[in-house]
């Protein structure tokens, strides 16, 4: 099973990704790790932060396990942006044009209060520096 | 002309004329909350759009007037009861938790528009900052 580290501001969260409902955008993301770069809130989404590289930019790949209103703790990607979307509260797929799907690809585990309290932060204090990385073994 | 109030975040200063035609009993009631000294802070379900919070003095605005759902860059509209005023820097519709729904338009900017709302650009990325509201005759 692949896993992922995802760290912000000192705290490390762990996922798994599902290999099996997501395979194509699991593929994608493992081979464009490591990756570091800034986390903004929402603007458009509500109770979520979302972390963009171009790597995952892919418009022509296809949503894979579609979800409208991903919960807390769920991994989602929005391919034609290149945004993984951390919910932590209320939050819908969404751009400027409306509602989107987005693909679930994968989810937190473990205790996620720490890490929801700082993605929640990025609308008071700004932008955050994210990094995500392969955890082997 | 109508009457006029000033925003100030961070020191930049623009002038807006309250739609008192289009919004007669919001801009009264707006106007009569006037000075107002709050925390700003990016939308996050209603896009490139910055909003505080008017306080007690707007709670008895129940109903909307001309509704409006697109905030224009350099528009501030007001929810019913004064809970959010919204500005506006870029594409701004209002929405929130399960869609889309209506405000009433409350002032334009008039002057210094253009860099006032660079100020509020950068809140995407720098987070909050305080917004001081008053009336442009210095009440």
């Amino acid at each position: 099973m692949k896993r992922i580290a995802i760290e912000l501001g000192g705290v490390t969260v762990h996922a798994r990704l599902y290999e099996d409902k997501a395979p194509k955008t699991v593929d994608l993301l493992w081979k464009a790790l490591p990756l570091a770069g800034p986390l903004h809130h929402a603007r458009w989404s509500g109770s979520a932060a979302y972390f963009t590289a171009t790597a995952l930019r892919v418009p022509g790949l296809a949503v894979e396990n579609q979800v409208s209103f991903p919960y807390p703790a769920s991994l989602c990607l929005l391919p034609t942006e290149g945004e993984i979307v951390f919910a932590y509260a209320q939050c819908q797929a969404r751009t400027s044009a409306g509602n989107v799907w987005a693909t679930h690809f994968g989810e937190l585990e473990g205790d996620t209060g720490a890490f929801f309290a700082l993605l929640a932060e990025t609308q008071v204090k700004g932008v955050k520096p994210m990094s995500i990385r392969r955890e082997e073994g | 002309m109508g009457r006029r109030i000033i925003f100030e975040v961070e020191g930049v200063e623009a002038a807006a004329e309250l739609q008192e035609e289009l919004s007669p009993k919001t801009t009264e009631a707006f106007w009569n909350a006037l000075p107002l000294d709050t925390t700003l802070m990016h939308a996050k379900w209603s896009g490139e759009v910055c909003f505080f919070r008017p306080g007690p003095g707007l709670a008895g605005i129940t109903e909307l007037e001309n509704p409006v759902t697109s905030i224009y860059p350099g528009t501030l509209v007001m929810r019913p009861r004064g809970t959010e005023a919204l500005m506006a820097y870029g594409t701004g519709e209002y929405r929130w938790g399960i869609g889309v729904d209506y405000t009433t338009r409350l002032a334009k900017l008039v002057d210094n528009e253009e860099t006032f709302l660079a100020v509020l650009r950068r809140m995407h990325e720098e987070g909050e900052k305080r917004i001081r509201v008053r009336r442009a005759d210095g009440g």
